[in-house]
């Protein structure tokens, strides 16, 4: 029974989504419905999660197919969870459940009577996601990568107004990148015969690398560059992610591009392992370089910006920088380093998109001058604010300390000092962003008398949510050192 | 596993933190609140002295959180360095409570409890900082005290707080994560350890590497104020006097010294600074520090800023007899860390005091006052003989320390340059204290009746006095430096 976890985790959101969307828009009926199957979901993941802890790596043939690899019709579905894996699945479930929890008190502002059906879209979401994850088929990979843009098109499109305009960048984008994706696994299947990433990896170590590998890695790595939203090919994320409804975008910001980040790993550390630092060095410093500067591209972007959402979303394309720097260092400790952060940076940008709710909910906007005498209208979502905020800052013991400090021992031992500048600028830019924020809400007491009446419960509870998320950074930060031994070292092959 | 007597230690940072829910309860009810700071101080006093018998009985065992970075733990264990910095934070923090009761209510301050909570803080991490056993640690507790302090220096939340917050930012965090960051991930990819006394650096070229480490670390510590990192701390003095006390007595200053001092000698060692020749780098630049704070003392009419120089001053003083490696000087440095503490901590009591009770901030407006003032005169000039170095003070024995070092050194000119800072701060000093006692009080101006009230007087004459039995009774303190002195040494070297 329990080899079955690994596929449930996946196919229980998916059903949950082809139900909920013929479900009555009933705002009770759905939080429940909701909140009680991603429970389930979060449930299936520790247990999934406990099974590789205990038993080790679980591999999984969908449907029970014969998998025989000297055979070259024996095609079909493996799902694969390392431990590392079972850990990036609960944190997704635990994300998707606190995101729900978090967005529920926006559903009558910006989803209305349409509810059913952008819950639908919002479990598949969550399915598409947990199928990036656990899936070991490079096809698979893309069809899940697919839904789950698919899902997020539709997610985002629900902001309305200029929601439109951004999610028809995002589709064209998107659909590029993943055009991109899928003509690189064409040149490995035409190569190797097959799409499994176990035995593409063994045939690729085994064969001279030729010119078409390098083009179908340089396809595969393009294609992710756009989904990962790097400098230069990030524009279309800040504005799809800031006029999506704020439902939508505290599950997506979290975990989209970072699971493009765990693509990317699968690719060079699963797929092409060692090739990089054998044969492409030259890529290395070209890739690091476009990682650094778009940590700077990034943290410039936001500071550029006055609304809290559009700043938080600029951030999301510096950190897609730190990881993507850190994966290319050909360091075990910046791979390392990018898996850590990979967690931290989720987990904190659930926490900010969480504040952006706390702050329109308690204030009635997000704009920097909204913030005004958020000390005492809604002293939680400050102190939310004030956490996240040393934690991109890297102020310890937060894990984005642990992980800034884990990527520059891997840019300095392997001599990548243009990312060590760029990390540090990024920190003194992540200072200035935040303590513009924290000024307005910290000098500009409101006045007594419009202060009286604004406080609202929905913007109490999304500022307590807020908070709680935010402090799991500092227990991340302080248990950093077991997570990257248990979870992470084990599967990094550097 | 950890001896159960190394636990204790960490009461001292625990026991300054276990007072904020009780000032939060007692926020309603000003004497209770003050007394839980006070039993809280009084306390941390009684675990610092017993931990100081206990160490004279033989060392102390080291306690071990657990890890933070591969081979850097988070950990604790008390040197003669250490106690140092305890002791002195241990003895002005609940004269400093006492104080700044006195002062707040006589100045009818708001956001009582914010300061007193805000004040806790930065005593737990300042302990924290003390009883760090290696470079990591030290950070940690370095950053929570530089954002601790943030509040406290903007306290009155208007634009010059404001502006005095963003510089106070600046510096501190710029330094902190600009330069220290850097230079200890540097150390920890080259050395693979960062535990204090076994580092053991070497750089395969050295030369201008060498001299980047260290100056990273002299200036990234900003908290030690070495020109040009200065620039914060006369900006500072924006905050109510109490905070500047903190700031400049105890916590925040002789955390950066002591920091500064720890790099140097604990984690470069005498052994590399010799080697390459930076240690001259370090001499030199404190010097420049001492003569040009000393020059500018001279020009200050705001008392508070006058007495912000002369701490730059003083904070280089300690460095530049940690630079000269030899015994005498390093046990005259750390033991100016306590008689400095006195000495300005008396100082700015008065200040406080004359701004509280009189309405004077300028010295130019203090003709007569201390006809009215007699106590806290009193008090004012012997702080003034300690900082400048004159018997009976406490200043005296360790100015006499450095200045003998710096003979000893074989560098006479040095010696030369401290004589003339400290007449230059008598010139700065003596025509106050003339002023105040021998000049005629101005026509039409009307002087307070009496002295100031008996919460601020206590303190300042306890500190003043303080000062004149150091002189008498030093040993406890010049014991504690000899230890250190010969612990450094004699790791070789030189």
């Amino acid at each position: 029974m329990s080899d079955q976890l690994i596929i449930l985790v996946i196919v229980w959101p998916l059903l949950t989504g082809v139900v909920t969307s013929l479900l009555p828009a009933n705002k009770r009926l759905m939080t429940l419905w909701g909140s009680l199957n991603l429970v389930a979901l979060n449930g299936l993941a520790a247990a999934l999660l406990l099974r590789v802890v205990s038993q080790g790596t679980l591999i999984y043939t969908v449907s029970g197919w014969n998998r025989d690899p000297a055979d070259a019709l024996s095609l079909g579905i493996e799902l694969k969870a390392n431990i590392f894996c079972g850990f990036l699945s609960c944190l997704i479930a635990a994300v998707a459940l606190v995101g729900f929890l978090g967005g529920v008190c926006t559903w009558d502002r910006q989803v209305g009577h349409r509810l059913p059906h952008f819950l639908a879209l919002f479990f598949l979401l969550v399915a598409a996601f947990q199928g990036l994850c656990l899936s070991n088929d490079a096809f698979n990979l893309y069809v899940m990568l697919e839904i789950s843009s698919l899902a997020t098109y539709g997610l985002i499109a629900f902001g309305g107004g200029r929601a439109y305009l951004a999610t028809f960048h995002y589709i064209v984008m998107g659909t590029i990148g993943a055009s991109f994706y899928l003509i690189g696994v064409g040149y490995l299947y035409i190569k190797t015969g097959t799409l499994n990433i176990t035995d593409l990896a063994d045939s690729i170590a085994s064969q001279q690398l030729s010119k078409a590998f390098v083009l179908a890695l340089a396809f595969l790595v393009t294609g992710l560059l756009l989904k990962m939203a790097v400098f230069p090919l990030h524009f279309w994320l800040p504005n799809a992610y800031t006029y999506a409804p704020d439902a939508t975008s505290v599950l997506v910001a979290p975990l989209s591009t970072k699971l493009a980040v765990f693509l990317m790993f699968r690719i060079l550390d699963d797929l092409f392992i060692g090739v990089i630092p054998k044969s492409l060095v030259s890529w290395s410093w070209a890739v690091v370089f476009l990682a650094s500067f778009g940590i700077l591209a990034g943290t410039s972007l936001s500071l550029a910006q006055r609304d809290l959402k559009k700043i938080f979303s600029c951030l999301i394309v510096a950190e897609a920088g730190y990881m993507l720097g850190g994966l290319w260092l050909s360091d075990s400790r910046g791979t390392i380093g990018a898996l850590f952060h990979l967690v931290n940076d989720a987990v904190a940008t659930l926490a900010l998109f969480l504040v952006v709710i706390a702050v329109q909910q308690s204030v009635g906007g997000r704009n920097l001058h909204d913030v005004k005498g958020l000390f005492q209208r809604s002293p939680l979502t400050v102190l939310a604010l004030i956490l996240v905020s040393f934690n991109l800052i890297g102020v310890p013991p937060s894990a984005g300390f642990f992980s800034k400090a884990t990527l520059l021992t891997g840019a300095v031992a392997s001599g990548h000092y243009q990312f060590v500048v760029a990390l540090l600028l990024a920190s003194l830019g992540n200072l200035v962003i935040f303590f513009r924020i924290i000024e307005v809400a910290y000098f500009n007491p409101i006045v007594a008398e419009e202060g009286e009446s604004a406080l609202s419960l929905d913007g109490q509870r999304a500022g307590a949510l807020a908070a709680a998320v935010a402090a799991s950074l500092y227990l991340i930060g302080l248990s950093s050192y077991n997570i990257m031994e248990t979870f992470i070292k084990p599967v990094v092959s550097l | 596993m950890n001896d159960p007597s190394s636990l204790f230690m960490i009461l001292l940072v625990l026991i300054p933190l276990a007072v904020l829910p009780l000032l939060y309860l007692a926020r309603g009810n000003e004497n209770l609140r003050e007394n839980f700071s006070l039993f809280g101080s009084f306390f941390n006093l009684f675990v610092v002295i017993s931990l100081y018998g206990a160490s004279q009985r033989g060392a102390l065992p080291e306690l071990n959180l657990g890890y933070l970075l591969p081979n850097v733990p988070l950990s604790f264990q008390i040197d003669s360095l250490g106690f140092i910095l305890l002791l002195t934070a241990a003895f002005l923090w609940p004269l400093a409570t006492l104080y700044s009761a006195g002062y707040l209510r006589g100045h009818h301050e708001k956001n009582q409890t914010r300061f007193f909570s805000m004040f806790c803080v930065a005593i737990a991490a300042t302990n924290g900082v003390a009883i760090s056993s290696n470079l990591l640690t030290l950070y940690v507790f370095y950053e929570i005290l530089s954002l601790s302090t943030y509040p406290l220096v903007t306290h009155h939340q208007d634009a010059e707080a404001r502006s005095a917050g963003r510089r106070y930012l600046a510096f501190i965090m710029g330094g902190s994560v600009g330069l220290v960051l850097p230079a200890l991930i540097t150390v920890y990819v080259k050395a693979g350890n960062l535990t204090f006394g076994s580092v053991g650096l070497v750089l395969q070229q050295g030369g201008w590497s060498a001299a980047l480490i260290t100056l990273a670390f002299l200036y990234g510590f900003s908290k030690a104020a070495v020109m040009p990192m200065h620039a914060w701390l006369p900006g500072a003095m924006v905050a109510p006097t109490p905070v500047s006390s903190l700031l400049h007595a105890v916590a925040v200053v002789k955390v950066g010294v002591f920091s500064v001092i720890r790099s140097l000698c604990d984690v470069l060692g005498p052994a590399f600074l010799t080697e390459h020749h930076t240690r001259y780098l370090v001499t030199t630049l404190c010097t420049l520090t001492v003569v040009v704070s000393a020059a500018l003392m001279v020009s200050q009419d705001n008392l508070k800023r006058c007495l912000a120089f002369s701490t730059i001053g003083q904070l280089s003083y300690i460095l530049l007899a940690v630079s000269f490696f030899n015994k005498t000087g390093i046990t005259g440095g750390c033991a100016h860390i306590f008689m400095h503490a006195f000495g300005k901590i008396t100082l700015f009591f008065c200040a406080g005091a004359i701004a509280c009770h009189a309405h004077k901030k300028y010295i130019s407006q203090f003709d007569g006052l201390g006809r009215s003032m007699p106590w806290t005169f009193g008090a004012f000039t012997l702080g003034c003989l300690a900082i400048i170095g004159l018997p009976p003070t406490g200043g005296f024995l360790s100015k006499w320390l450095i200045v003998t070092a710096a003979l000893k050194a074989g560098m006479p000119l040095i010696a030369g340059f401290l004589l003339v800072s400290s007449l230059l701060k008598a010139w700065a000093f003596f025509p106050i204290i003339f002023r105040a006692y021998f000049a005629p009080t101005p026509k039409g101006e009307h002087l307070p009746e009496g002295d100031c009230g008996w919460l601020m007087r206590f303190p300042l004459l306890l500190t003043a006095t303080g000062s004149v039995v150091l002189f008498f009774f030093p040993d406890p303190i010049l014991r504690l430096a000899e230890a250190f002195a010969e612990q450094v040494l004699s790791r070789g070297g030189l």
